[in-house]
């Protein structure tokens, strides 16, 4: 089996450009569409156990749960339709959010390795405009198309410190790319369609703490801070200076009264006004902070067998930190959720699905409808 | 395998089956634009000063690829000749050479272009002085065919756009073509034309592809084999040419293209680097003023081909012959002619050592009634011109 964590790795390693890829037009302003950094299996519940998940990357305390090297990748493939006053469309795409690799190192502490999405800014426009050229109106029709956003690539230690309390740092570093290709093409066959290629490099670091705690009963605490470097952003060879990250404070709770069922809630603060002034001095829109609430509960059917096709459900509300258009106030992300999971070979392996449906908008002229389903594969030898 | 196996792998296979990707999204700039709105700008680039010429002598009157015949046309007044090879006096019959007479002869040209908007098209072919030659001028034809030198007229059926057309002559009209020993056997015929209407026609040449004219000669040999006794004898051009009443007298200040001999025309440009190196192109026209109305024969353009050069050494600059852009002409106007040149400015973008240069030239070169005037550098007014449309680097990096 440890082929097949080696084989995660380097699949995880050799297919970066596909981390990243949710395309949405609330991806389009500021550093894209933030993700969140958890398993399938958390995202059943719409992210509400993700402070408490082992094989999610959101506090690294919660891997101290982990007693068995573990390798798990996560598959998401999105359905959408976006409105906007400009017209509709439907789309289509498929990201892999979340790669996760841990080992315990002694008896009471785990090593992770994980990359997952940080923002995301994969999307296409189509644009219609009429300029005058030559003292004629022509109509001229742009394709922007843009891949890739910013990674977060953590490293990060989980320490059992009792038999209540975990505790965990990790080390972040956030990078990744954003090609933007423009094309233009004229309705007057005179002018000739024109394709621009653009590269904008990013680098940036981090530091996260964190902590899981059972004060007593079947009552579970975690949270985590992040604070993040500035980003460093360079458009081909040249340098573009920098822009604040966010801080990120996120708490959570969960309620086990029974082996079977098990409710979780989480709230999440992300500072990513400290960006605005950085955007708005880049002809930007700026950027707010940002709030996360998430609830959900996991009920295993099977009483003597819990983990066995359990159901998971939740919700999920936050807002979003970049204003698609000037002037617009941010917009809001609702998301419901269930899930599923099994266990094989005893454990050794898991298989865990969840379908999220989505409703982002921002007042109302920016709306957007989507499906998620997503596929969580973990091995652990 | 186990139903949970089942399960996992139907769901994987979904999941993958499923992994496709559409990211369209309808937008409008600036209220949904990544970078803002790329700017589109013109410039338009003079040619350098005193840098633009007209090269002659690249196609003589020997090289046309038609001639041409007109008819009290804007474009002039032309007529055409051909000069036949020297026709025997007598055949190769039995072992010996017999005298034959000629029973009827044929005299054959190739029709390139007409004005297909008019009918009644009459070629006129006149026996001139075998002497003509390319040295001759308008007077020295036109003085040749008269009633008296006629030898016979070749009606064109309205519907002939292109192809041979044929005199016949036969019985006592077989005499206006007899020749004499001052003649040397040889024949020399001058074309001209009528129509409903001012008009013109290209007629073959030794280098077109319909061929110059030729004179077929049936003839009889006093022979008692009957097979024998019938004979033909074919006789092709030697040289051919045509004349024109009012040739065209170059200005040095003035830019020319075409004509006999033909004329070629070198523009240079200074294009400022930053557009070529750090925009993106959209479009770049090639404006020339004509300083004298554009004449020709409405049915049948001629085009300007503009093509880049690989080093730019004058007259003798050598042409990318891979690379072309070309514009037909009107007719009848004085308005500035564009060219689109896109790809030839492109290329001064892509291709290191490419001279910002163009080279004109008509086609066809030297067979056309058009033989279009444009204003240079040099005339005050009117300057040859780039117009190019370029995009500015959009500000991709706007959040």
């Amino acid at each position: 089996m440890n082929r097949a964590i080696v084989l995660l790795l380097v699949v995880g390693l050799v297919w970066p450009a596909a981390l990243d890829a949710q395309g949405s037009q609330f991806g389009v302003r500021g550093l894209g569409l933030p993700g969140l950094p958890i398993s399938t299996r958390a995202s059943g519940t719409a992210g509400a156990s993700g402070l408490f998940d082992a094989e999610s990357a959101l506090n690294p305390a919660a891997p101290a749960a982990i007693f068995r090297p573990t390798a798990s990748f996560n598959l998401a493939q999105h359905w959408r339709t976006s409105e906007n006053i400009f017209g509709a469309a439907s789309g289509k795409d498929t990201n892999f959010p979340l790669f996760f690799t841990a080992g315990p190192i002694g008896e009471r502490m785990v090593g992770t390795v994980s990359a997952s999405v940080y923002t995301d800014r994969t999307f296409a426009l189509t644009l219609t405009d009429t300029v005058l050229l030559r003292d004629e109106p022509v109509t001229t029709y742009d394709t922007v198309r843009s891949r890739g956003g910013l990674t977060d690539v953590r490293a990060a230690l989980a320490f059992q410190a009792s038999r209540r309390v975990a505790v965990g740092l990790g080390l972040h570093l956030i990078t990744g790319t954003n090609r933007v290709d423009t094309r233009r093409s004229f309705a007057d066959s005179s002018y000739n369609a024109v394709a621009l290629q653009n590269e904008l490099s990013y680098a940036g670091a981090g530091v996260s703490a964190g902590f899981t705690a059972n004060p007593g009963g079947a009552l579970h605490l975690a949270g985590m801070v992040r604070f993040d470097t500035d980003l460093s952003i360079d458009r081909d060879t040249v340098s573009l200076g920098d822009v604040p990250l966010p801080v990120t404070l996120a708490a959570g709770l969960r309620w086990t009264p029974s082996r079977r069922l098990s409710l979780s809630s989480q709230a999440m603060s992300r500072r990513w006004g400290r960006l605005d002034q950085a955007l708005r001095d880049r002809g930007g829109a700026g950027a707010v902070h940002t709030t996360l609430v998430a609830a959900g509960l996991e009920w295993g059917r099977n009483a003597q067998r819990p983990d066995q096709l359990p159901l998971r459900l939740g919700v999920r509300w936050n807002q979003m930190p970049f204003p698609v258009a000037e002037g617009l106030e941010t917009g809001t992300e609702f998301t419901a959720a269930l899930g599923t999971g099994l266990l094989l070979g005893g454990g050794r392996a898991s298989l865990d699905l969840s379908l999220e449906r989505v409703w982002r908008s921002e007042t109302v002229a920016f709306e957007e409808r989507g499906v998620a389903l997503r596929l969580g594969v973990a091995v652990r030898p | 395998m186990s139903g949970r196996l089942w399960i996992a792998a139907a769901l994987l296979a979904a999941a993958l089956a499923a992994c496709a990707e559409d990211l369209t999204v309808p937008g409008q700039c600036p209220d949904l634009c990544l970078g803002g709105t790329p700017r589109m700008e013109e410039i338009v680039v003079p040619v350098v000063a005193s840098s633009d010429t007209t090269f002659f002598g690249f196609a003589g009157l020997g090289e046309v690829s038609a001639l041409l015949v007109s008819n009290a046309i804007a474009a002039g007044e032309a007529r055409a000749w051909y000069q036949f090879a020297a026709r025997p006096d007598s055949v190769f019959v039995q072992e010996q050479w017999m005298p034959y007479t000629a029973d009827s002869v044929v005299i054959a040209l190739g029709l390139v272009a007409r004005d297909t908007a008019l009918s009644g098209l009459v070629l006129y072919l006149h026996r001139i002085p075998y002497t003509v030659d390319t040295l001759s001028g308008f007077a020295f034809v036109e003085s040749a065919m008269t009633p008296a030198t006629l030898i016979d007229s070749i009606v064109v059926p309205d519907t002939l756009r292109r192809g041979p057309v044929r005199a016949l002559l036969t019985g006592e009209a077989v005499a206006r073509l007899q020749l004499t020993e001052a003649d040397s056997g040889r024949l020399a015929i001058g074309v001209r034309m009528r129509a409903a209407a001012p008009s013109g026609v290209r007629i073959g040449s030794l280098i077109s592809s319909t061929g110059a004219a030729l004179m077929t000669t049936y003839a009889r040999v006093a022979v008692t084999d009957t097979v024998q006794q019938r004979q033909t004898i074919t006789t092709a051009t030697l040289t051919n040419g045509w004349v024109t009443r009012t040739p065209t007298v170059h200005h040095p200040d003035l830019l020319y293209l075409g004509g006999a001999p033909s004329g070629r025309t070198v523009l240079r440009f200074a294009v400022p680097k930053a557009i070529i190196d750090s925009t993106s192109l959209v479009r770049a026209t090639l404006e020339l003023v004509p300083a004298a109305p554009l004449h020709g024969l409405p049915t049948d353009p001629a085009a300007i081909e503009v093509r880049g050069v690989t080093a730019d050494l004058g007259a003798k600059s050598t042409p990318i012959f891979t690379f072309l852009q070309s514009r037909a002409l009107p007719v009848g106007t004085r308005d500035t002619v564009r060219i689109e040149v896109f790809g030839l400015v492109q290329l001064w973008a892509s291709a290191t050592g490419i001279p910002q240069t163009l080279y004109l030239s008509l086609a066809p070169e030297a067979g056309s009634f058009h033989e279009p005037v444009f204003f240079s550098s040099r005339s005050g007014q009117g300057t040859p011109r780039l117009r190019i449309t370029y995009l500015r680097p959009a500000p991709v990096e706007r959040p």
